[in-house]
């Protein structure tokens, strides 16, 4: 009697708990711990303009259509590029395929999104940046410009090592020379 | 002191009620609220570059990030670090456009070419 | 750079300590070094240039010479080294339960009011509020930051609820700022110049929620126009990240239109025929509701008395931004920004049109960015590789540097095409007045989209 009077009181604590305390469920892609899944588009706000009072939000609509690694990774590597070495003992290799669409919110529409290989880098587990891949990706690279409106899907190879089981992606628009700012996207590559 | 009992009671009882009464309204007099702030995002952190051993035979960018009016500062350190560091090669360069843009092609070239950068001066 | 592996010495002025090492934070260094020199250098001569160098670091008190040595070669701690994460704490939903007394003092110390008293977001107001839109509380609205180089905080509808409730607003306005919200522009741009900014309201909207463009719309005289206002000040600094005084907000004066930032709606009633009001210049359509957002520094109170016209008095007034408006002086090569925005009062609107000529406002825009000069004193300063040529006889800057003190050079001030000169009308036909500002066009939002 008294266990099944305990365990009803929990059972109903657990319930109240979970309809009462605040949802503040984080959305996936928006931390390291929470990274978004392949497969599952993201919507990223970028801020696109020029000087500092002029930047406009605008949408981009990521997905992480594919990840390759290891052998399947290397076949279509090799193929891509002849000069495409294998990958160095202890590493792996990582080809992403990614899609993003980009829609301005406002009336101006004026930017065009600079897209950049480096604005996608990988991290190990424990917040490693990897070092760029001198790897030739398959057409088409993650490279181009984007207007309102417009979508591109394209490729990006990593270098990784082989031990890494929990390697994250991010996307960050002010890297590699970018001129757009938004906050960091946090991808999963496994 | 049986005759004392029942007041004793009583008084211990009202006492109690008062109290409770009084948190109870103080209660009441309380209110929550909700929390207007947002939400920081996580942070990566970045480890800095292995330093260099010595400056003598190396290379040094300095760096002119063009806020109005400040190159006057950034020739100057040139001069006088050259002065001070004769065995260090010192080189003065202009970031492109305003100080709000961006310089690929100069951070290529003091990857390829540099090893350390100074880099100034806003304000 | 350090990313890029070379070892990087950042050389700063003084005043900027806690603004640097707050964004090296967030930006992931938590460790850079830094060298200080004292604050400004910013047209020092090379003599007082080479004191700072040769003295002192203010902050640290070692020698600067010797600092960007250390900063360069000295070997990395354990802690220089560490790579990771570093998550923050979420803030908690709830705050209290306190006395209503209490939580002002709380809101007030945590610095989540602009100084002034708020109305308390109790749960009860802010599911009011949200009964004002048909968006879920747990939609994302944008991200905002201070400005390019700080972090972005994001934001749900529940969060804008939040800072309507404190701003004391009302439900019926709040699709009006959830739409300011939404463009993701800061009201707290943390600029050392102490920017403001202005929202213009058009469409029905207006009059639905009882917003003023007549007598007094730009002061303190309407519930709707002042809250609306306040309401993107508070989201500024509470989700935006914004307005933290010497880290997030460096504004060497600070600026009093950030109160309410000159929330106002258009006097479209009133436009002269032609005069298009200003969500249909940005590309909207008669009968939607929509705000405008700008950005600039000040606002001068003109008016309008003979002889002289109303836009010769303009272009003369144009000439007296030193802000970033009309006086720019960036390196040769890098176009000036000048900017003008114009709030006319109805009556001014009307003479323009009828005893003027100005079939449009984009018309009068023209007139003055053709007809606007720099002044020689103004141009000099600014060219100083021009009055070199000037100075070796070389035209037209010879002729130029022959005009009497006081002229104008045949350079126009406003340099930027891509830049209109944007034409607001508002107010009460009680005197030919208008204000004018060194303020550009930034964003529309639709306010349709947050009902």
């Amino acid at each position: 009697m008294n266990t099944k009077l305990t365990l009803s009181s929990l059972l109903t604590c657990l319930f109240l708990t979970i309809l009462v305390c605040p949802n503040i469920v984080a959305a996936q892609g928006d931390s390291p711990s929470n990274p978004a899944p392949a497969g599952k588009p993201f919507l990223a706000m970028i801020e696109c303009g020029e000087g500092y009072t002029s930047q406009e939000l605008y949408d981009m609509k990521i997905t992480l259509v594919e990840v390759l690694r290891g052998k399947r990774a290397w076949d279509l590597l090799k193929g891509a590029n002849p000069s495409n070495n294998p990958p160095k003992t202890g590493f792996d290799y990582i080809l992403v395929r990614i899609k993003l669409e980009f829609s301005a919110r406002g009336s101006r529409r004026v930017c065009s999104y600079e897209l950049r290989p480096e604005q996608f880098a990988a991290l190990s587990a424990d917040g490693r940046e990897y070092e760029t891949s001198p790897v030739v990706s398959p057409k088409p690279e993650l490279s181009g410009s984007l207007r309102s409106g417009e979508s591109f899907e394209g490729w990006r190879a990593f270098l990784v090592q082989q031990g890494d089981n929990k390697t994250l992606m991010t996307f960050d628009p002010a890297s590699g020379g970018g001129m757009s700012r938004g906050k960091i996207i946090w991808f999963q590559l496994y | 002191m049986k005759k004392l009992k029942p007041w004793l009671l009583l008084g211990v009882f009202l006492l109690i009620s008062l109290l409770a009464t009084y948190a109870l309204y103080a209660d009441e007099a309380k209110i929550t609220v909700l929390n207007p702030l947002g939400y920081s995002p996580p942070i990566r952190r970045v480890p800095m570059a292995p330093r260099l051993e010595a400056l003598s035979g190396k290379t040094i960018y300095i760096v002119d990030v063009k806020f109005p009016l400040t190159e006057q500062f950034l020739a100057e350190m040139q001069k006088v670090l050259t002065e001070k560091y004769p065995q260090t090669n010192w080189v003065l360069r202009d970031k492109r456009g305003t100080y709000f843009d961006d310089d690929p092609g100069l951070w290529a070239e003091i990857k390829e070419k540099g090893s350390g950068v100074i880099m100034g001066i806003g304000h | 750079m350090e990313k890029l592996g070379k070892p990087t010495a950042p050389v700063i002025t003084n005043v900027f300590e806690d603004l640097v090492k707050t964004i090296a934070f967030k930006k992931g260094m938590p460790d850079q070094r830094f060298v200080f020199v004292p604050h400004p250098v910013s047209g020092k001569p090379a003599s007082t240039c080479r004191e700072y160098l040769e003295g002192k670091d203010p902050i640290t008190g070692k020698p600067v010479l010797q600092e960007i040595v250390e900063v360069l070669t000295k070997p990395l701690t354990e802690e220089e080294k560490k790579t990771g994460f570093i998550e923050r704490p979420k803030p908690p939903r709830l705050a209290g339960p306190d006395t209503p007394e209490n939580l002002q003092q709380l809101f007030l110390k945590n610095g989540w009011t602009d100084g002034l008293p708020i109305v308390l977001p109790t749960e009860e107001k802010v599911a009011e509020m949200l009964r004002g839109t048909s968006h879920k509380p747990d939609e994302m609205v944008a991200q905002m930051r201070p400005s390019p180089p700080h972090e972005a905080w994001e934001y749900t509808v529940e969060k804008v609820a939040i800072n309507a409730v404190m701003a004391g607003a009302k439900p019926e306005y709040f699709p009006v700022i959830l739409a300011v919200a939404s463009t993701g522009v800061t009201s707290l741009f943390t600029s050392t110049t102490s920017f403001a900014r202005m929202v213009v309201v058009n469409g029905p909207i207006r009059d639905q929620i009882g917003m003023n463009s007549g007598i007094g719309a730009l002061g303190p005289f309407n519930h709707a126009n002042a809250t609306i206002g306040r309401a993107w000040t508070l989201i500024s600094r509470n989700l935006g990240g914004g307005g933290t005084t010497g880290q997030t907000y460096l504004g060497s004066q600070g600026n009093n239109l950030n109160y309410n930032n000159l929330c106002f709606a258009e006097k479209e009633e009133e436009l002269p025929e032609g005069w298009n009001p200003v969500h249909l210049q940005k590309g909207f359509k008669p009968g939607e509701s929509v705000v405008s957002l700008f950005s600039g520094w000040s606002i001068i109170d003109n008016g309008g008395f003979k002889p002289y016209s109303f836009q010769e008095v303009m272009k003369r007034q144009s000439l007296s931004f030193f802000t970033s408006g009309t006086g720019n002086c960036f390196k040769n090569g890098v176009p000036d920004s000048a900017a003008l925005t114009l709030l006319l009062d109805p009556l001014v609107a009307k003479d323009l049109k009828e005893s003027q000529g100005f079939k449009t406002k984009e018309e009068l825009g023209q007139w003055l960015i053709k007809n606007t000069f720099k002044s020689t004193w103004e141009y000099w300063a600014c060219r100083p590789d021009d009055l070199k040529k000037a100075q070796e006889g070389v035209e037209p800057f010879a002729s130029w540097l022959k005009l009497p003190p006081g002229a104008l050079v045949p350079v126009p001030v406003f340099f930027d095409s891509n830049k209109p000169i944007e034409i607001i009308v508002v107010g009460g036909r009680t005197n030919p007045f208008w204000q004018a500002g060194d303020f550009n066009y930034i964003a529309s939002a639709s306010v349709d989209k947050w009902k």
